[in-house]
Order: structure tokens, then sequence, then C-alpha cells
């Protein structure tokens, strides 16, 4: 056998989280091998076929400011895109792609085959070897072959001892019919990783031809699609595809509670605990009884099949309830169904075994990102990927590991609500999870994150140039409206017309622009006033003015988080020590080691008195690095 | 925690003086300068005992004291505490005092018992808070509010009120994230009608408050009235005769209060008028403008009027700017003239201030103004902190519906939901800083 040259980075699973996670790293000068158990399979998306939506796209666009891929793709892939929640705010709007999923699969291969460093092997990985200082060596795949390596990423989303389920009867399977990986959990279990089950499904895909969809609600793209690349050249591909709205029916909640027993959800068949935010059709009809109709979105899958996706109707019943109920629905009275839904089981960890980094507590060069962390969907899979790529590396090269605050990212919340408060459920982005919502709009996410990436090479100089115009250019816009004062005659007609009250005497151009009646832009113009701005820059100009106040508030309400973030707590200390904590906390606090107050103040266990508690011992010298 | 120790009773002579001790090594120390009568150590004592024995300096007997122990977490502060009742001598408890921070203890900062009651998870901060009330409460009404708040009750009801908010605002973000389960529609209405009665609520709870620290407090009140209408009759008619309960409590910083005398159940704070009366020459000189100022915090208005003047129109325009607030007309010296007060849509009171000798119909018309005002049984906020937080959550809630009404950006909105969940957590602790831990125990008295 010839000497196997050791690679740096060793990904497992080419999902979302293990592309990104292979492509920083090797874009970062590391050697880095991708390990699928299908080559076909790389960059799959065996659920919805579509990147970004609520929050996730919030993800996606900062993905792409780090340097990430999934913003790429989704654009060159998109076949129909949308902002979502524009009624809500601008803290909320959210870009979602409709995608050509067989086109992202193979856009997705060729990012990889492409890029320098990153070698993709088809093959099972099964062991990972790690020596008695907890470091890793090498990888060893099913047959026995071994990778020598210094860092391991595992993204083994839902394919560890994956069991999928129709009705009652449960396969040995990975997802849309893949091998399951069926010999890392024990390995993993010797090495006391912890594994626990989780599961997910998928509703059908049914024939486009078979839907009259004379009955349905179309739903079309967005008349200006807005790219979520930040690069100077980002487009969609294209915007023509239609989605249509469907409903459930009385009929179809019938069906559903009359063949419950069926489900192997709720036969107590399935252990492993469900998305709480993406539920099946089943858990949603028993959950809220009183609902008499459930949306269902029917979706194209791409431009070149057929299949249409049926979003919001996932179900683990048998296949001749789901035919029943399908057609119960107005407009699938004649669908033809092409692939069943199903639930799918798997192995996964507790998150709270990782540091912020997404290495593994303990270990030297063991990091985790994706479903195999206990969360759900391709954008969270795709950020904790690119995180966990990053700084593998980083491992490998001997740089600072980068941790991402609550402060500058869903992306660095995700991970700390991960880290340190532990998921019981699939983890879902939600605006909600953030308590820097207003700050964190999907528009800013390049001024956000931009000089990260940077800094960790991912960035090219052609981007960071791009980028340092934008900012200079929205900067010295903002610079000048709020130098700008306008005389009552210059801007009360504009100001009748919009509806809102006319000034006496001059008043500040950006006290105007706070109006809720105003329009940045139809103010600057009624004014003459051109800031020389492009693309997305006058909306980014607006939004920060008209939030400025209540981000100031906000940050205000945060800044006893940003102050007990200060206040670092001792690596060893000794919790039992610590006179007043309650048991949990103990063993909680114990268990977690957090780094800092604020981080203690998260964990789930952990009361507002526990943390008083700490802060009161810390400053009377309770530790004295016993 | 080092352990502490404070002379817990008021430092004065008394019968008895009792010293407290609390932390690890309260044990310890007390069994340092404590011998035991009979065949007892004090370091083998269960909780809820007692020992009768002496405190001793090297060979001298300092004096005989009963000490009692209590088990952590089975004491006030949640840690093991002594406490020894001595004979109530001052140089003595101190003396005592003295021998326990030479074994090592700490002296005690004011609150500091109650805040470690506090840290140990023993009480909450609003029944924290609650302790200091009831030591100071004077008066029944006082006590029973007090302890209500002692017992918890406060916080259940704060929790009630930010669980309500918690699940507004749970619904709200719900909708807000999810882009396609939801009606397409937020009810607006409906947000705004589940609002305007928390707001509504919460304001109550500020009136309560209000009302509340009439009782705890006393009542603010000002004299006011024309030149000569015999505001300095009145002013000695309530002072006079009780000289002795009158206290001087100027360089109370909140307000410029002079006296403080008892009509009753009442506590009447009577602001200083002084400088009102030394300028009793023209009708500006009623000072309207300071008088407005005291009026700002007043609770009570006495006005007093001349019965042999009679009632002026001036005095009608200041009564009717009064229109909010309690106010009571004294129909003075009526011993002068036979002419009764004019038909008027607020109390009066007629009496002659230099000659009278009771206050048993100012007391009754009193009660009959502040009937409505009596304690609610109901568990109210305590203090002005708590009652800051209050106002804050129901301007912040204000806005939210003002900014609902005006179709206002929804995540906007939730920021402003967010603000006033915050203002009710800190009530109770939630989310409280280290300042405003710091703030609230730095109230205490030491020793408690």
């Amino acid at each position: 056998m010839p000497e196997i040259i050791p690679f740096d980075v060793a990904v497992i699973g080419a999902g979302h989280a293990g592309v990104e996670a292979a492509v920083a790293s090797a874009r970062r000068g590391c050697k880095t091998a991708l390990f699928t158990i299908s080559l076909d399979q790389i960059g799959n998306m065996p659920c919805n076929p579509s990147i970004g939506g609520s929050a996730k796209g919030h993800l996606v666009r900062e993905i792409d400011a780090l340097g990430g891929v999934m913003g790429e793709a989704g654009d060159a892939c998109c076949i129909q895109m949308r902002m979502l929640n524009l009624s809500k705010g601008v803290s909320v709007h959210s870009p979602r792609a409709q995608a050509d999923r067989r086109k992202y699969h193979t856009y997705i291969k060729q990012i990889c085959e492409n890029t320098p460093n990153l070698q993709i092997i088809q093959t099972e990985i099964a062991d990972i070897e790690i020596d008695e200082n907890q470091s890793v060596k090498a990888v060893v795949n099913r047959f026995g072959a071994k990778y020598p390596c210094k860092a391991a990423v595992l993204c083994t989303g839902t394919f560890l001892n994956g069991m999928v389920y129709i009705g009652k009867t449960g396969v040995e399977s990975g997802p849309d019919a893949c091998l399951p990986a069926r010999s890392l959990s024990v390995k993993l279990t010797a090495h006391h990783i912890a594994l626990r089950r989780f599961k997910t499904g998928t509703p059908c895909r049914v024939h486009r031809r078979s839907i009259d969809y004379s009955v349905l609600q179309p739903q079309y793209g967005d008349p200006n699609p807005q790219p979520f690349s930040y690069a100077p050249n980002a487009k969609v591909f294209r915007n023509d595809a239609v989605c249509y709205i469907a409903n459930t029916t009385e009929e179809t909640h019938r069906i559903i509670r009359e063949n419950i027993q069926e489900s192997p959800l709720y036969s107590g068949m399935i252990h492993g605990v469900g998305p709480r935010y993406c539920p099946s059709i089943e858990d949603k009809v028993i959950r809220f009884p009183s609902r008499e109709r459930h949306q269902i979105f029917v979706e194209p899958t791409g431009l070149d099949t057929e299949e249409m996706y049926m979003q919001g109707f996932s179900t683990s019943l048998p296949e001749h309830v789901q035919i029943q109920m399908y057609r119960s629905v107005k407009g699938l009275e004649h669908v033809e169904i092409m692939r069943s839904a199903y639930a799918i089981e798997y192995d996964c960890i507790n998150p709270l075994c990782l540091s912020h980094t997404l290495g593994f507590r303990g270990f030297h060069g063991l990091y985790a990102a994706g479903q195999f962390n206990g969360t759900s969907g391709y954008e969270e899979a795709a950020a904790q990927g690119l995180i966990a790529g990053i700084n593998a590396s980083a491992f490998v090269k001997g740089e600072q590991e980068l941790e991402l605050s609550r402060k500058s990212s869903y992306i660095g919340t995700l991970i700390d609500d991960l880290v340190t408060k532990g998921t019981e459920d699939p983890y879902r982005m939600m605006t909600a999870r953030s308590e820097y919502r207003l700050s964190l709009r999907h528009s800013n996410a390049d001024a956000r994150l931009t000089e990260i990436g940077r800094r960790y090479g991912l960035i090219s100089d052609e981007r960071w140039a791009n980028y340092s115009a934008k900012m200079s250019r929205i900067e010295s816009g903002i610079e000048r409206i709020k130098s700008t004062s306008v005389r009552p005659e210059a801007v009360n007609a504009y100001l009748e017309n919009a509806g809102t009250t006319p000034i006496s005497q001059s008043v500040r151009l950006d006290a105007l622009m706070r109006r809720q009646q105003v329009n940045c832009a139809d103010i600057l113009s009624a004014l003459g006033i051109d800031l020389g701005l492009q693309g997305e820059e006058p909306a980014e100009v607006s939004h920060r003015i008209k939030y400025e106040q209540y981000i100031a508030r906000q940050d205000q309400q945060n800044a006893h988080l940003a102050h007990l973030e200060k206040i670092r707590l001792p690596q060893n200390l000794d919790y039992h020590a610590v006179h007043g904590l309650s048991s949990e906390a103990v063993e909680k606090l114990t268990k977690q080691m957090p780094e800092n107050l604020s981080q203690a103040s998260r964990i789930s266990g952990v009361s507002p008195s526990d943390v008083s508690i700490l802060m009161t011992w810390l400053k009377a010298g309770g530790y004295h690095g016993e | 925690m080092s352990t502490i120790a404070a002379i817990s009773t008021p430092n004065a002579v008394g019968g008895i003086a009792m010293i407290r001790i609390s932390g690890e090594d309260a044990i310890a120390a007390a069994s340092q300068i404590f011998t035991p009568a009979g065949n007892v150590k004090v370091t083998e004592m269960r909780g809820y005992t007692c020992a009768y024995g002496w405190i001793a300096d090297g060979g001298q007997r300092l004096d005989d004291v009963v000490l009692t122990v209590f088990r952590a977490p089975h004491s006030y502060t949640g840690e093991d505490t002594v406490e020894i009742t001595c004979h109530g001598g001052i140089y003595l408890s101190k003396q005592i005092l003295s021998l326990l921070l030479r074994c090592g203890c700490e002296p005690a900062g004011a609150g500091a018992f109650t805040k470690r009651a506090f840290l140990n998870g023993k009480l909450s901060l609003s029944q924290a808070e609650a302790v200091m009330d009831v030591i100071r409460a004077d008066g029944d009404a006082a006590l029973r509010q007090a302890n209500l708040a002692k017992q918890g009750k406060l916080h259940e009801r704060m929790f009630e009120i930010s669980e309500r908010l918690v699940n507004m605002m749970s619904a709200f973000a719900y909708w807000l994230d999810d882009a396609e389960e939801m009606p397409p529609e937020l009810e607006r209405g409906s947000l705004l009608q589940d609002l305007s009665a928390l707001h509504q609520q919460l304001r109550q709870m500020s009136v309560d408050y209000q009302n509340g620290r009439i009782l705890r407090e006393g009542i603010r009140t000002v004299l006011l009235g024309r030149p000569n209408a015999g505001k300095s009759s009145v002013m000695n008619w309530l002072c006079g005769m009780q000289r002795s309960i009158v206290t001087d409590i100027a360089g109370t910083t909140r307000d410029v209060i002079t006296e403080q005398v008892k009509i009753g159940e009442f506590t009447l704070l009577l602001y200083d008028t002084a400088g009102l009366r030394e300028t009793d020459n023209a009708i500006e000189s009623i000072g309207i403008s300071q008088a407005y100022q005291a009026l700002d915090t007043a609770d009570f208005v006495i006005y007093v009027v001349d019965a042999a003047v009679g009632m002026l129109p001036e005095d009608r325009e200041i009564i009717a700017s009064c229109k909010d607030r309690p106010l009571l007309v004294l129909w003075n010296k009526t011993d002068l003239t036979d002419s009764q007060p004019p038909e008027l849509n607020v109390p009066v009171l007629t009496i002659s201030a230099l000659h009278a000798d009771t206050y048993a119909p100012l007391e009754s018309q009193m009660k009959e103004i502040f009937q409505d005002r009596a304690f609610s049984n109901q568990p109210t906020i305590m203090n002005e902190r708590q009652n800051a937080l209050i106002l804050r959550a129901a301007e912040r809630i204000s806005v939210c519906c003002g900014l609902l009404r005006e179709d206002a950006e929804l995540d906007m909105i939730y920021a402003e939901l967010e603000d006033a969940a915050h203002a009710l957590r800190e009530i109770d602790g939630d989310d409280v800083t280290d300042d405003v831990i710091e703030g609230v125990f730095s109230k205490f008295c030491v020793g408690k």
C-alpha cells in the first residue's frame, strides 16, 4: 500500500455543513479531505428545494459575508426569489429562494471539485483514531483504509444509524434512499461522546401534471429579486418559477385522526424528538385541534423535473393514508405521488459538549457541525459548517479560533444557544432567538461580518475593495444627512403630500427621515440631494437612520449582558465551594464550565440569583485559584 | 463568603440586645468567646437550640448570655447563624461584637444579612425589600402590606403580570418569524386591546403604590390660603396641641417637610409653608408658582379661608386649579362671624383654629376623603425603585399602543415590548445588575 500523505483536515459528510467546512478549510490553505457516502449526493436537498426563509435568509447572507458558498450557490440555482415578512419591519425581512435541487447539487459539487487543496472521496467513514492525548490522528473507512489527519469535522447529518419510517415499518436508510452510516456511532460512543436520537420528516413529491392549479393560489417571485450574495456581480439565476398555496380540509384532518395509530410517532416506535417548528401534519392536527385548515405550499423542485414538493405536508403515516389525505385537499383530488413522505430518525449529540468554536471539549482537533449537533435546516447546518471549517483549519495552522458573539450575528447566536443552552428538539433559527434583532438585519450582514471573513482569508481582494467602497459611501451619506438642515419651504410640500405635519422652522434632515410616513429616497429626491449611493445602499442608509434610536435602546437593554460578558469565570472553578448556588446550577456549571458570567446566565437551570451569587462571590474574592 | 457579625438591636440602651453572626465560621467564632454553663459544646449544638452561658474577654466575664444556633440552610440567611442575646447595654454589646471581630468575623454592612438571604435564594428581591418595609412600617395597614410583599405575594403578582406580557410577546414573536404558518395579518386590534388592559393594570399598581405610600409614609400636605386666612393659627393648632410628637425631619432629602403630625390614624407631613406666610401682603404672595411647586408632590391640600372675609374669586381659582388632588376647605375663624360657607363641590370644615381643642372633626373629614385610598389587600409595589420600573413599563406599553395605531413597523413595536418586559423583570431582581442589588441593599439598617 502506497504511503498516504496525511490531510490537515478531514470532513465527514458532504451535506450543507460538510461542504462549507471543507471549502473554508481548503481555501484557507489546509489540505482537506471531504468524505461522502455518495458523490451523487453532495450538497443534496433531501427535504425542501429552497434556500433561506424567515431568519434562515439572514443566516445565508451572513454565511456569504464571511466567505461561505451557500449564498453564491443559492443565487446560481435560484428559480424564484422572494423577500419574506415585508410587512413586518426590516429586521425580519428575509430572502428565500426556490432552488433547482439537482442544479444545486451539481453546482456545489463543482465548487468542491474546483477548489484547490480539497479532495472529495466517496467512502463511508467508520472510525476516528484518537490518541491518548485526545488528539485526532486519522479517520478510518468501512474497509479499514486509514486517512491520517490533524483535525476532523463531523457533519453526518441524518445519516448516523439512520432509520426511515413510513407507517409502522422502519428500514435502515439515510435520506433520499442513501445508505446510512452504521459503524461510526459505536466508535464515537467508545470515545465517550454521548449520542441521542432526533427525528425529522419530509413530505411527498408529486407529479406536476396531477394538480389542478386553477383552484390554488399562485405565488410569484419578487419583481426585483435581491440576491443572497454580496459579491459585486451577484444576481439570481432565474425568477420565473411559480409556487402555489393549497389548504388542508376537515376531511384531511379526519383521515389523520382516524389513522393516527398508524403513525410510528404516535404508536411509540420512534423515540427521537422531532422539530417543534417544522412539525409533521399529524402533529399540527393533534396539537392545534381548533385550526380548520393548514397551509400547504406546492413548490417546483427544479426546471428539469416534474416533481413538486409539498411544503407543510410532511407525515410518517402509511402510504395508503398518505394518498387519501393528499387527495382530500382541494386541487389535489387526482394527485400522483412520486416519492412518499417519511420520517427519519438519526443519531446526534447534545451540543453542550461543544465549545463556542464548535470543537469538542476535552479533545484536540475534533469539531462538529450541522444536524449532528441537533439543529434542523440547511442554513443552520451550513452556518455551523463554515465556523467549524474555519476553526479546524485554524487549529491545524495554530491560529486563534473564531468565536462569533451573539451581538455580531445570528450565526453567533445559533452557536451560543447550542453550546450554552443545548437543545431538546432539532434547533431552528428564528429572529426571536436574538436579543439584538433590530441590529441583525439580513441587509447589513456584510457590515457585520466581512472584516472577520477577510481576517480568516475568505474574502477576495476584489470583494474587499468593493465592500470598503460601499461602507464609505454609506457612512458619508449618513454623515451628510445628519449635517443637513432643511428649511420649511424646501420640504413642506413633500411632507404634506406624505401625510405628515409640515415644519415651521429648519429641522435636521435625519429627524424628518425618522418620521413614520417619510420615505428616505423620496425626501432626498424632493430636496434634490444625491448621495451617490448604489444598489442596496439607499435602503441601508434609510434603515440605519430610522432604527437608530431603537437600536440604541436595545443596546442599552443588553448592556448588562455585555457587562457580564467581561466577567471571566476561572476554568477550574469548584462550583461546589460557592455557597448558595442551587444544586442544579452547581451541576450544570460544573459540566459546562462557562467562560464568562454572560454564558453562565444563559445556561438553563442557572437562575438570575445564581448569577448574582457568582458575581458577588467573584467580587468578594471568593476565588483564590484553588 | 466571609463570616459577618453585627448588633441587630437598635443602638440604644434597652432590656436586652442581640448580636447576630452569619457565615461558615459563625459557630466556631461564637464557641471561642462563649463559655457554656452546662455540659454543652457549641460546635456540636443542633439547629434551633439554645445554650445558657457567659461571654468572657480573657479571664474577665463580660455578661451572662443566651446563645441560639441555626444550622444552614435553616436560618434567615441560609448560612450557619448564631444569635447571642445579652443584657442591653451599648458598651456591653459593642464589647461582644469587638471580641467576635477579633475572632475573624467581619462587621456586617447595612442590610448584609438580608442580602445574604437573597443571595442564598431564601428571599426574592421584592421580599428582601419588604423586610426593610416591615422594619420601617408604622401602622397596621403598612405592616399588612409589607407582610404581603414579604410573603412573596408581590412576587406572585409581578410574575403573573410579566407572564401575561411575555405570553403576548411570544405570540407576537412567533408571528414575526413565521412567514408561512400564521394567518396573513396580525390582529392589530386585539393586540392593542390586550396591551391597553395591561397598561391599565400597571397604572393601577402605581396608583395603589401612591395610595399605599400615603398610609405608610404619611400624607404630604400643603397648607394654602390668602393672607390672614389664618394659616399660622391652623399650623399652630395642628402642631401645637401635640408638641411632644412633632419631629423635625428636615434633612430628609426627598421633600422639604418641617412638621410631622398625627391626626388619628393619619400621619400628615406638613410642607414648609413658612415662606408663604412671610410675604403675606399681596395677592401674588399666595405664591401661586411656589405653591404649584409644592403641589406637584402633595397628596392633600388644606385650603384655609377666613370666614369673615368669605370666598373670593381668587380662592375659587386656586381651589379649581387643585382639582385632581384631595382638598379640604377650612372655613376658619368661625368664632368671629356667623357666616356660612358657600356651596362648594369640595368638603368643607368649619372651625376656629385658634380655639379648637380636638382633631375629631378633621379626622372624620379625612376618613371620608381618604376612604377610597385605604390599602387594597392586593399586594402592591412598595418603593420608588419598583414604582419607577412599573411606570417605565407602562410608558413603553403606551408607546407601543401608539405605534400600533400608527401602523409602525412591527419589529420596532416588539422592541418596545421587550423594554417593558425588561423593566418588569427587574422589579423582582430578575435581570438585575449588581448596581441594582447594591442599591437595594444599601438602604438596609445594619443588623438585618
